[in-house]
């Protein structure tokens, strides 16, 4: 779900936010105020606002938190026991294994809390207090300690935040970071107050064969068989507040933990989800959407095709080759299909119409109200983005070639360094920078690059870009590949991938052995890495204003947006803090002639199997507690062992690891992942096809006690039969 | 699916055969099914379906041209097949100009219908149980070898005898069949009428009946629409005739009528057709040899062949239609080769072949009889010791007989022993003969690029798989004479053998020479070629020898054992009519994905890719569907069906074959078989075999909204 985060980001993003049941990241703090609640019964909630979310009093908020840098986890037990996603535990999984304890491979289960392993550097956030503090910036604005634009920086909100912090009784609480952000393009700020816990130890993880099953090739499907959870627990000091590590801490008695259900889910059931959602853009222009496709995907498209049809050559040529690539070519192939999929999405789905359709309301609304601001702002944000089009564009083309595309290339600045020591016969300078350079080297001819094979990338994408990037926009080596090498990029490329200093162990040595300035001077990678760099830095002073531009105009379009809306309730762009979704538990058709079920069973995890695929091994003991239907309470009342389900929620990257509760607020689920349908779409744009896939909490349950044999947890746990 | 084989894995599948699964004979209805048929949803009295002395839905199914079904319906002689089926007629009547293949075919009258040679139409008359004569015959006989009793030379002698017994009228027109059943424990005869004026009336493009192409065959979900139209054509007495312009549309004494109501979920449903071969009652060895031998080179030969002619193709369309036929036949079986192998090991089905073959010999220990562990017996040492000799001997079929159109030259042996009798007159002769056959030749290899370059690909494959002392001796020359280099000896062909072009032929026509026959390389490709062929065969010989008689003896452990237990028994294919009943039924190909019992036009818009010639969907049909105009032929919620599945027992040979609903009315076209029949896992899902069927509600649609062929509508019997 990493990946998802980038990906569903821009085309959930992009979907026309007429907020249907199921789309909608909601702030917990705006529940009572936008109604939400009501709606969320009439789907079939149970509970009222404050069992949720309660300012002054314990609720379902407190039971989850952030893990560690971009994940959900959630308290299961009343002695901080956090369930999250495999993953999301994924670095402290690997950080714990060595080839001795290989956790990644066989798992960990601790059977006591004193084999529960500390992993510093871990962290569980729970959010403290949120505050309202949009009138104390906007009384800054108007007395204009502040500009607008200032005002959605992190420099003024950072330090507004510790001003406030610093007047609040929570001074002197252990642990209490502070955080102010803006929501709703600006138009809304409010203050998070987060308690932070630093001593966070793992507790049981299942092997990579059960938390990664699928592996790449599963990720982003449906149906789906991946038992994507690890367990963690919070230790406190003596008092239960936050601490760093210490032998002497003890497991953090929570003020609230999730109840879990294993009664099962049917279709149609009340399911809902906190978590911290990523990022999301909803609220683009059709020009904004336009400049996606235009600017940034489709030269990716481009670009990346060409590199990795050298790349699959020299793959298919070699299998040395093709193991050094393998991890290069799936990372730019991952958002290459994505770039393809979201510009097919964006057209298949007319969300071009949809957005114009919502604009022309927008212009009616605007000349209803007489709202000049709203009437303009538009035609400003077409304006802005007509003169960063082609900014943006040549960024996409730099970057691709010269940034992700060409691997070879020489740290010029410490070139400069060393030339500069050199100059003044500085010897310790000359040493330090000589130690830096064979760093680099190693780092440059790493196991995984093969110079002649980036020789032969460079020599596909160096004219590519010249076709795609008008001359005087080109880096300055476009300037020596034509003067002194008539035009002749092969020319060029074997020059500099034979003479560079970085070329070869064999170049350094003998620039190592007597290095001058002269060398420094004419090497072809050094003035072909500043070239890249000059260009980059060119290109972001072309940029200039226009961000902040945009982001005042954005401010307008989505204030009026929201009151155009009215009284339907509008809901901020994802910026990683804790929103609420709620949809139901869902199947749906992918395409013509194809249904798929709402639930995946074990029965899957035998169909995929192959003992040939990393991706689909399946440990011998699993297997066996399911040929044998050892199951356990948690088999379904057909005798069958679920173990994933979809639900209509609106998540995104961030959410990974976020519990899904049923009507009565009961833990049914762990969120892992979305489904691939709703990005490549139907002929009519259908919202049916978005669905969010979260693993099955009795399939949690039953690997914990029947592989892990960790009973001693689920005892922990409140179980709802 | 279009022809064969496809069987061989299901049957090998399933032998603890359901109610609805097996290739029941018309003869045994009566006696074994009726009564499950009834029960199922069948509305129907029997003898409506099949009469041995009356008219029922048998007489108007007819075997379409070599291997397909197709069904008559209309009083005018009017037949619904599929496009596959039809393929060749269609081909045969396209050029450049008129690329039927592509822009699809419609005669607006009769006088449009397009007569086309060499296709017949054959109906079967009666169908006689003739064990006990053919046993009687068979006993009378004396039979050096012990073979006769499945020797069609034979038994065509036996069938004239018992037709002149039982003063059966013959024709002309008629043809006797008298076939060997359950591996010669029973004999039945055919009695059939051909009819041989056959006219091409319809076929949408290739992009609506063909939609899906490779990638989708074998494939469900489907939207193929898969049909053509022809006619049968009479003399003016309705009776059999070569074509005439004078012949008159055929009167026919049956056809089927057409329901519009659709398919539900659960229907019951049945079929009837031609299903071609299938082998049900192999042992385990058996079928591990097919997956190694046949299956193999199927899957890779093919592959290589196709790679190269793709390539070809794509560059030309001249050569896109001269290979379309070519490429589509030998991509079916490659894709079947490698589903089957894929499905046999998922499904464990050599396990289950075990554990059967083990019951049939348990109970023949039970039962104190030998003859079932002897015949066993015999039939695995015969598979071992013919293992070497059949895998060469499928490589040399794969890669040089089927893979190389161009060695099909003429054959040589009479202007060879003209020449050497001197004799002139007989030398004028075969040469008048040659120069006839060599026009053929060349006029069927007209591409001589892309024949060299499979040529090339195909000797290289063939080397790759048969290790140097084994290789026909062709690969001696290669080896001495072109340095192992089989690339210089195909192009010495094409440039010095009489066939190799045009100029060297007429030249040797000019004046034929002994010494340019001896030596030339294409002659002696030939019969290195034939030679191999023979020495696999010859390896083979004795082991075959025994088989037949091994396998009877099984069959027959197995027919005893069925009837034992009260199971009803059907016998293998071989392209006689059979029936077979089930119902429409979605299934899991997975956990957690259900595949629907139909599919909608929405599915081919879906699929739709103007850059791969596969998903191209025609502009009018994108109208059409944008426009919601489907007439009287759309589902209930207003969408246009077009495919659907049933879990009848079908096979290659049933393509085309008509898919009644439980009154006995035409609701479909049967014309593939899904992947999963082949793959799914059967210890989980045991039913995931399903037959796909062109539903009639879009061949209506395509006839009367697409090509605006409304006079054809007005020839059916349609119910509402």
């Amino acid at each position: 779900m990493t990946k998802l985060k980038l990906y569903l980001l821009v085309l959930v993003a992009l979907v026309v936010c007429s907020a249907k049941a199921d789309e909608g990241m909601w702030l917990l703090q705006l529940m009572q105020q936008q109604n939400s609640i009501d709606m969320m019964k009439k789907q079939g909630l149970k509970l009222e606002a404050n069992d949720l979310y309660n300012p002054n009093g314990v609720s379902l908020k407190d039971a989850v938190g952030i893990f560690g840098g971009g994940c959900t986890g959630e308290i299961i037990s009343p002695e901080g026991l956090i369930l999250t996603n495999h993953h999301c535990g994924y670095g402290a999984i690997q950080q714990h294994s060595s080839v001795e304890h290989d956790y990644l491979t066989d798992g960990f289960w601790a059977t006591s809390k004193d084999k529960e392993l500390a992993t510093p550097g871990l962290k569980f956030t729970f959010i403290e207090r949120i505050e309202d503090i949009t009138d104390i910036v906007i009384a800054k604005i108007a007395a204009k300690e502040i500009t607008e634009t200032e005002s959605f920086g992190g420099p003024f909100l950072d330090k507004l935040a510790k001003e406030l912090y610093g007047k609040s009784d929570l001074k002197d609480k252990k642990g209490i970071v502070p955080q102010a952000l803006p929501f709703y393009a600006g138009n809304k700020f409010y203050l998070f107050y987060k308690k932070v816990y630093s001593d966070v130890r793992m507790v049981a993880a299942p092997p990579s064969s059960v938390g990664k099953f699928g592996g790449e090739t599963d990720n982003w499907m449906w149906p789906r068989h991946t038992g994507d959870f690890s367990m963690f627990r919070i230790y406190a000091d003596a008092n239960g507040e936050p601490a760093e590590y210490s032998a002497e801490n003890t497991p953090l008695k929570t003020k609230k933990f999730l109840p879990i259900s294993i009664k099962g889910l049917q279709e149609g059931d009340y399911a809902m989800i906190m978590g911290f959602p990523g990022r999301t853009n909803r609220y683009l222009t059709v020009s904004e959407i336009k400049d996606k496709m235009e600017a940034s995907n489709a030269p990716r498209i481009k670009i990346r095709g060409v590199r990795q049809g050298v790349l699959k050559e020299a793959m298919n040529a070699s299998d040395k080759t093709r193991i050094q690539y393998a991890s290069k070519y799936a990372g730019s192939s991952n958002y290459w299909k994505n770039a393809i999929g979201m510009n097919k999405a964006i057209i298949d789905n007319d969300v071009l119409g949809a957005k114009a359709a919502q604009e022309a309301q927008f212009a009616e609304f605007a000349k209803a109200k007489n709202n000049a601001d709203y009437m303009t702002v538009v035609a400003k944000i077409d304006e802005i983005i007509a003169k960063g089009q082609p900014i943006e564009y040549q960024t996409t083309c730099l970057s691709e070639v010269f940034f992700g595309g060409i691997e070879f290339g020489t740290p010029y600045q410490i070139m400069d360094k060393l030339k500069e020591a050199l100059k003044q016969k500085n010897d310790s300078a000359i040493t330090a920078n000589i130690e830096i350079l064979k760093k680099v080297y190693t780092s440059i001819h790493d196991k995984d690059y093969d110079h002649e094979v980036d020789r032969k990338v460079t020599k596909a994408l160096l004219p590519l870009y010249a076709k795609m990037v008008p001359a005087d926009q080109r880096p300055a080596i476009y300037n020596t590949i034509e003067k002194e090498y008539k035009g002749d990029y092969n020319k060029y490329v074997d020059a500099l991938y034979d003479t560079s200093i970085m070329s070869s162990q064999e170049n350094l040595d003998k620039f190592l052995k007597k290095p001058t300035v002269k060398a420094i001077e004419n090497d072809l990678a050094t003035a072909y890495s500043r070239a890249k760099y000059d260009q980059l830095t060119a290109l972001s002073e072309q940029i200039g204003e226009l961000p902040d531009e945009l982001a005042l105009l954005h401010k307008t379009y989505i204030r009026g947006l929201e009151e155009m809306k009215l009284p339907v309730p509008s809901y901020p762009d994802a910026n990683f803090t804790i929103r609420l979704t709620y949809g139901n538990v869902k199947p749906y058709s992918p395409k013509d002639g194809v249904h798929y079920k709402y639930f995946t069973t074990t029965k899957g995890i035998l169909e995929k199997e192959n003992p040939d695929d990393r991706e689909f091994n399946v440990p011998a003991k699993l297997k066996e507690l399911l040929l044998n239907k050892d199951f356990g309470r948690y088999a379904m009342p057909n005798g069958e062992m679920p173990v994933c389900f979809l639900s209509t929620n609106d998540i995104t990257g961030g959410n990974s690891g976020s519990p899904v509760l049923n009507a009565n607020g009961e833990l049914i689920g762990c969120a892992f992942d979305g489904n691939w349908e709703s990005l490549s779409g139907d002929l009519t744009f259908n919202n049916d096809l978005q669905r969010c896939i979260n693993l099955d909490i009795r399939y949690v349950l039953f690997i914990l006690e029947k592989l892990g044999n960790c009973g001693h947890l689920i005892d922990e746990m409140t179980i709802v039969e | 699916m279009k022809k064969q084989i496809l069987i061989a894995a299901l049957c090998i599948a399933s032998l603890s055969a359901q109610a609805d699964e097996g290739m029941w004979m018309l003869t045994d209805l009566q006696a074994q099914n009726a009564a499950v048929m009834r029960e199922l949803g069948l509305e129907i009295p029997i003898d409506q379906v099949y009469s041995p002395n009356g008219i029922a839905l048998k007489d108007a199914v007819v075997h379409f041209g070599g291997g397909c079904t197709g069904e008559v319906i209309s009083a005018e002689g009017l037949i619904l097949t599929n496009h596959h089926c039809g393929y060749g007629s269609i081909q045969q009547h396209s050029s450049v100009e008129h690329d039927y293949l592509t822009d699809g075919f419609w005669a607006m009258n009769r006088n449009e219908e397009l007569p086309c040679e060499g296709l017949t139409v054959t109906y079967i008359d009666r169908i006689l149980d003739v064990t006990s004569y053919v046993n009687e015959q068979l006993k009378k006989d004396e039979d050096p070898n012990g073979t006769n009793y499945l020797s069609p030379k034979y038994l065509k002698k036996v069938a004239d005898r018992f037709a002149k017994a039982e003063n059966i009228e013959i024709t002309p027109a008629t043809k006797l069949e008298l076939k060997a059943f359950y591996g010669g424990n029973r004999y039945y005869l055919f009695v059939k009428t051909v009819y041989s004026d056959i006219r091409m009336v319809g076929a949408p493009p290739s992009s609506i009946g063909k939609f899906g192409a490779d990638s989708d065959n074998w494939m469900w979900p489907r939207q193929t629409g898969d049909f053509s139209l022809f006619r049968i054509y009479a003399d003016k007495d309705g009776k059999p005739a070569a074509y005439s312009k004078d012949n008159t549309p055929l009167k026919v004494k049956k056809h089927l009528t057409i329901s519009l109501a659709g398919v539900e979920e659960n229907d019951f449903a049945f079929v009837m057709g031609f299903p071609g071969r299938n082998w049900r009652y192999m042992i385990s060895d058996e079928v591990e040899e097919r997956m190694q031998t046949t299956n193999f080179m199927r899957h890779h030969v093919r592959g290589d062949r196709q790679e190269v002619l793709m390539a070809e193709m794509l560059k030309d369309p001249a050569v896109r239609i001269h290979y379309a036929s070519k490429y589509a036949s030998s991509a079916n079986y490659w894709k079947n080769a490698i589903g089957m192998n894929e499905g046999l090991i998922r499904l464990k089905v050599l396990d289950t072949k075990r554990a059967q073959q083990e019951q049939l010999l348990a109970l023949g220990r039970k039962k104190g009889d030998e003859s079932y562990q002897k015949a066993f017996d015999d039939i695995r040492s015969i598979v071992a010791h013919r293992r070497n000799a059949l895998y060469h001997q499928q490589a040399i079929n794969e890669a040089l007989i089927t893979g190389l159109n161009f060695m099909q030259i003429p054959a040589t042996a009479e202007i060879t022993s003209a020449l050497r009798s001197k004799d002139n007159a007989k030398i004028k002769k075969a040469v008048e003969n040659l120069k006839k056959a060599g026009e053929a030749y060349f006029n069927s290899v007209p591409y001589t690029e892309v024949e060299r370059a499979v040529g090339k690909k195909m000797l290289q494959t063939y080397a790759g798989y048969i290790p140097q002392e084994q290789r026909i001796s062709i690969f001696k020359v290669i080896d001495s004479r072109f340095k192992g280099n089989s690339d210089a000896f195909v192009d010495a062909c094409f440039a010095y053998s009489i066939f190799g072009n045009k100029e060297s032929f007429d030249k040797f026509i000019q004046k034929p020479s002994l010494n340019k026959l001896d030596k030339d390389w294409m002659i002696l490709f030939k019969h290195s070629i034939t030679d191999g062929l023979l020495q696999t065969a010859i390896a083979m010989q004795d082991a075959n020898k025994n088989y037949d008689a091994a396998h009877k003896v099984w069959v027959k452990g197995m027919m005893d054992m069925k009837q034992g237990n009260n199971t009803p028994i059907y016998p293998d294919a071989n392209s006689t009519l059979r029936l077979t009943y089930g119902k429409v039924r979605s299934y899991e190909p997975a956990d957690g994905a259900v595949y629907d019992y139909y599919t909608t036009l929405k599915g081919a818009m879906q699929k739709e890719d103007p850059h791969n010639w596969e998903f191209v969907v025609p502009a009018k049909l994108k109208e059409l569907y944008v426009a919601k105009d489907f007439g009287s032929y759309a589902m209930k919620n207003g969408e246009m069906p077009v495919c659907f599945i049933v879990d009848t027992d079908n096979t290659g040979g049933n393509s085309g074959s008509p898919v009644f609903n439980g009154k006995g009315q035409l609701i479909g076209t049967a014309f593939d078989r899904n992947y999963e029949g082949l793959t799914g896992d059967i210890a989980f899902r045991p039913s995931s075999q399903r037959a796909a069927c062109v539903d009639i509600r879009y061949t209506l649609f395509i006839i009367d909204k697409y090509a605006g062929a409304s006079h054809i509508i007005k020839e059916l019997d349609i119910v509402r």
